[in-house]
């Protein structure tokens, strides 16, 4: 589980997000490209105590218009380097088990 | 599933709604003024141009995770657009709502200054507007009676109806819950 600043920081970039027409004009989030295609990442900080960037990752383009699948939550360090470092791999993973029809959506906003 | 209800257990703890009201507060502003600037200016520049700063301020005011804008600045861009931005103090439980309504459509909906005046068929008829306002209101019972007077002149005439924050929570659940 996150700490609560990291929760409210997402839930408040998720109320912004959920405004927005068009997210590919939106830096908050990027469409992935190359291998990761089929995937989006919602992108948001903190910068106190100490600058934490983070990139949850989901379906993209939606299945259904509309709907952003989230998948997993990541965490980018400065270096570049990805918390879990296979993120991309997992998520597509998740994102093909769940085009078989395994999983389900437990939150929904 | 998050809901109003969801959201308003979170607040509980201080550090989550210090945060979200926070972040929520840069991101909306970044988010309203991309949304006028591109209903009433188009470009950066032009709204940059007509708010005389640089495009680059611009471009910060539209960063959600900028977050360093000064009221000056938010002033400038709200003469820019010729729209009126008010700070307001108001309760979590508004804090909320006005999360769960926010919308592009909203802010596209608000008028300029001129578009204002023409929809309400120029001044005219916004002045006889006032004066019927003014004439049938009823004192506010709140207001000292020394400033009974001058609050009917500014158009202040009745007090808006207050809601208790329990009874809008109450009402939103209940909104939830149908």
């Amino acid at each position: 589980m996150q700490d609560v600043s990291v929760q409210a920081e997402f839930d408040a970039t998720l109320a912004v997000l959920k405004a927005t027409v068009n997210w590919r004009k939106t830096r908050a989030f990027g469409a992935l490209k190359r291998a990761h295609v089929g995937l989006g990442e919602i992108r948001f900080k903190l910068e106190k105590p100490e600058l934490r960037r983070f990139r949850p990752v989901g379906i993209w383009p939606p299945v259904t218009e509309g709907e952003f699948i989230l998948l997993l939550g990541c965490e980018k360090e400065r270096n570049g380097v990805l918390i879990p470092p296979n993120v991309f791999t997992l998520a597509l993973d998740y994102k093909h088990r769940w085009e078989q029809g395994e999983g389900e959506i437990h939150d929904y906003i | 599933m998050i809901t109003f209800e969801g959201i308003w257990r979170k607040l509980s703890n201080k550090k989550y709604r210090e945060q979200y009201a926070l972040s929520l507060l840069k991101r909306s502003v970044a988010f309203q003024i991309k949304t006028l600037r591109k209903k009433h200016c188009g470009s950066q520049a032009v709204l940059a141009e007509r708010s005389n700063v640089t495009q680059g301020v611009v471009s910060r005011a539209e960063d959600q995770e900028y977050g360093n804008l000064t009221f000056n600045t938010v002033g400038r861009i709200a003469s820019g657009l010729d729209i009126a931005f008010i700070g307001k103090f108001v309760p979590f439980s508004e804090l909320i709502k006005f999360s769960e309504d926010l919308s592009e459509g909203e802010f596209e909906e608000i008028p300029t200054f001129d578009e204002e005046i023409a929809a309400a068929g120029g001044w005219g008829d916004l002045k006889l507007a006032s004066f019927a306002d003014i004439s049938q209101a009823e004192a506010p019972r709140q207001l000292p009676k020394q400033n009974l007077e001058a609050g009917t002149a500014a158009g202040f005439a009745t007090a808006p109806p207050r809601i208790s924050p329990s009874s809008e929570f109450g009402s939103l659940c209940l909104a939830q819950a149908g």
